[in-house]
C-alpha cells in the first residue's frame, strides 16, 4: 500500500449491519488504522470511515471507496405505509442505493453483506462473526425490489401499492384517499413516492379505477422527475379498470414522481388508485447531444375489469 | 311584522310559525328533495340535500334547463317537490324576478292591496314602499296582465322589498330590468339588506364571487354544494364551456 489508507466504506443499509461494523472495526484495529463512523474523526491520516450517509459519502474526500451491499432493508410493516415517515424511509432508501450505483460506476469495491466475508482494500478479508439473517426474501412487492442487484438488471421491478404513492387532501401534501372524488378545481390527486430512479428507460403501468359518473374524466398522468417528465391526457367515458403505461428514459438518477393530475375544473367523476408496477427496460443511455431528442414515451390503455 | 304566513300551497314546503319571539336560530333545510314534472320519467333532480342558516348568502348556479329556476320555485312554495321536504325556519319572500304570484286580472293597487292584507301591513305604508322603488306611478292602477315583464318584476321587486323578509329568493337578478333598476336592486337587497339571508339562482359569476359565501351546482339531475364559492365558479365556468 502506497500511501495512507484512506477508505470510505457505504452502507446501503440504515443502520449499517452491527456484525459488519464491528467486523470492519476489528479489522481496522488490527491493521492500526482509524475506524470511525464519523467524518469529523478523520484526521488525514490512515482512515477507515463506514457512513449510510449519502450526503457524507458525496462530500467525503477519502479516495478509496467501497459499498457494503444488502437488500433494501425490511420497512417496518407493523406501521400503516401511508405514514409519512415509511414513505421517507423508503425515499431514503432508494437514494442510498442510487448513490451506491453511482460509486460503483466510478470504480467503487463491491461488498455483499450477505457473503461470510469480503475482501476489504487495505484491510483484506474481514469476517464477521456471524452470518447475516436479516436480509429480506426479496419480493416485487417490495418498494424497493428494483434494487435486488446493485445495480439493477434489465428486467428488474417492483410493484408499489397506492399505499406508497401520496394523495394530496385540501392544502397538505398527504393523507388523501386512494379513492378520490374528481370534483374541484384543476389539481394534483396523485404524487410520489419519490424513489431514486438509476439511469436507463423505467416502464410505469398504473392500474387505476376511472369512472366518470356519465360524464368523461380528463386526467394527466406524468411520469418522470419535477418537471422533466413523459406526460399524457387521457380521457374516459367509460367506468373501468385502466392500465396506464408509460416509458421514460432517466438520463441521470433523481426521485420519481408519478402524478396524475385533473388537468381541468371538473363537476364529477371518481378514481381509484391501485398499484404501480416499475420495470427497468433498458440500460443503454444515449450519450448527451447538443440538441435533446424527443422522450421515448409510449402511451397505452386497456380496460381490464369493467365495474359492475 | 312579519306574519309567518307562507305563501305557498304545497304540502312539502314547512313554514314554521315566525313570531319574532317564535323564530329560532335555524334558517332552512332541504332534505332528500326531489322533482320530476309530470309526463317525464326523468328527474329533473334528485337527493338534494342542503342548509342556508339566517344571513347565509348561496348561490344556485348550473347551465339551463338543469332545475335552478323550479327549485327557487319550489323554495317559494310556487311549486312542490316530488319527494323529500323543504323546512323554513325563517320567512322567505316570493322569487324576486318571478311574476307569476300576481293575480293578473287585478290592477297593481289590488294586489299591492292584497299582500297588505296577507301580510298583515298598512296599505298605504306598503304603497308607498312599494312605487318609491317601482316607480310605476299611474301604471298601477292598470290591471298586472298588460304590465311588461320589466314593470311585472319592478312591481314584484317593490313588494318584495317592501314586505321584510329573512330571506330572499332571486331568480336570476341580472335578467330582468334596466341597468339602473339592476343597480338599485343590488344596493337595496345585497347592500341594505346585508344581513339578511338570500339565495339566488344565476347565470352571473361575478355577482356569485361578489355575494355569496356558499353555492351549489345542479348539473345532469346532481346538485354539489361548494363552501369554496371561488372553486364552485371555476367548475361552473368549465360546465358551461363543455
Amino acid at each position: 500500500m502506497s500511501g495512507p489508507l484512506r477508505l470510505l466504506v457505504f452502507s446501503t443499509q440504515h443502520p449499517p449491519i452491527p456484525r459488519w461494523v464491528e467486523a470492519i472495526a476489528s479489522a481496522a484495529e488490527l491493521a492500526a488504522v482509524r475506524f470511525s463512523q464519523h467524518p469529523s474523526d478523520d484526521d488525514g491520516g490512515n482512515f477507515v470511515l463506514l457512513t449510510d450517509d449519502v450526503s457524507v459519502a458525496q462530500t467525503s474526500p477519502l479516495t478509496d471507496r467501497a459499498v457494503l451491499v444488502s437488500p433494501p432493508e425490511d420497512i417496518d410493516r407493523s406501521r400503516p405505509p401511508s405514514l409519512g415517515y415509511v414513505k421517507l424511509e423508503v425515499m431514503q432508501a432508494s437514494a442510498r442505493r442510487a448513490w451506491a450505483i453511482a460509486m460503483l460506476h466510478n470504480g467503487a469495491v463491491s461488498l455483499d453483506a450477505a457473503s461470510e466475508s469480503v475482501v476489504l482494500p487495505g484491510l483484506g478479508v474481514v469476517t464477521p462473526a456471524a452470518r447475516d439473517t436479516t436480509g429480506l426474501a426479496m419480493q416485487s412487492g417490495h418498494p424497493l425490489a428494483i434494487y435486488r442487484t446493485l445495480p439493477p438488471q434489465v428486467g428488474a421491478e417492483a410493484v408499489w401499492p397506492a399505499e406508497r404513492l401520496s394523495f394530496p387532501i385540501g392544502a397538505e401534501f398527504d393523507g388523501g384517499p386512494s379513492k378520490i372524488d374528481l370534483t374541484g378545481r384543476p389539481r394534483i390527486i396523485v404524487h410520489g413516492p419519490y424513489v431514486e430512479l438509476t439511469p436507463g428507460i423505467w416502464r410505469s403501468e398504473l392500474d387505476i379505477d376511472i369512472d366518470p359518473e356519465g360524464g368523461v374524466a380528463r386526467l394527466k398522468f406524468e411520469w418522470g422527475v419535477n418537471l422533466d417528465v413523459t406526460g399524457q391526457v387521457f380521457e374516459v367515458s367509460e367506468p373501468g379498470r385502466y392500465r396506464v403505461q408509460l416509458d421514460r428514459l432517466w438520463e441521470v438518477q433523481g426521485p420519481v414522481q408519478y402524478r396524475i393530475w385533473v388537468s381541468q375544473a371538473v363537476f364529477k367523476g371518481r378514481v381509484e388508485v391501485h398499484s404501480c408496477r416499475v420495470t427497468l427496460i433498458s440500460t443503454d443511455v444515449p450519450a448527451p447531444v447538443a440538441e435533446p431528442e424527443p422522450e421515448t414515451a409510449t402511451f397505452t390503455t386497456q380496460a381490464v375489469v369493467p365495474l359492475a | 311584522m312579519d306574519s309567518g304566513t307562507a305563501v305557498t300551497d304545497a304540502a312539502d314546503v314547512t313554514q314554521l310559525p315566525m313570531s319574532a319571539a317564535d323564530r329560532g336560530s335555524g334558517g332552512l333545510r332541504v332534505e332528500n328533495l326531489s322533482k320530476t314534472y309530470h309526463g317525464t320519467n326523468k328527474a329533473l333532480f334528485t337527493d338534494m340535500n342542503f342548509e342556508v342558516e339566517r344571513g347565509g348568502r348561496f348561490a344556485i348556479l348550473g347551465r339551463n334547463g338543469q332545475g335552478k329556476s323550479t327549485l327557487i320555485k319550489m323554495l317559494g312554495g310556487i311549486l312542490g317537490p316530488t319527494t323529500g321536504r323543504i323546512k323554513w325556519e325563517m320567512t322567505q319572500s316570493w322569487p324576486i324576478g318571478f311574476g307569476g304570484g300576481f293575480q293578473g286580472s287585478m290592477s297593481g293597487l289590488d294586489n299591492i292591496r292584497f299582500l297588505a292584507r296577507l301580510y298583515d301591513k298598512d296599505f298605504d305604508d306598503l304603497l308607498e314602499r312599494v312605487d318609491s322603488f317601482a316607480e310605476l306611478g299611474s301604471s298601477l292602477k292598470l290591471p298586472v296582465k298588460i304590465y311588461s315583464s320589466g314593470m311585472r318584476a319592478r312591481l314584484a321587486f317593490g313588494l318584495s322589498l317592501a314586505i321584510e323578509f329573512d330571506c330572499y329568493l332571486i331568480d336570476e337578478l341580472v335578467a330582468v330590468g334596466d341597468a339602473r333598476f339592476q343597480r338599485k336592486c343590488t344596493e337595496e337587497i345585497f347592500e341594505k339588506r346585508g344581513e339578511r339571508a338570500f339565495i339566488m339562482a344565476t347565470h352571473s359569476t361575478d355577482m356569485v364571487l361578489a355575494f355569496c359565501d356558499r353555492a351549489m351546482i345542479i348539473e345532469s339531475g346532481t346538485a354539489k354544494i361548494f363552501d369554496d364559492v371561488a372553486e364552485a365558479v371555476d367548475i361552473y365556468t368549465w360546465l358551461r364551456a363543455a
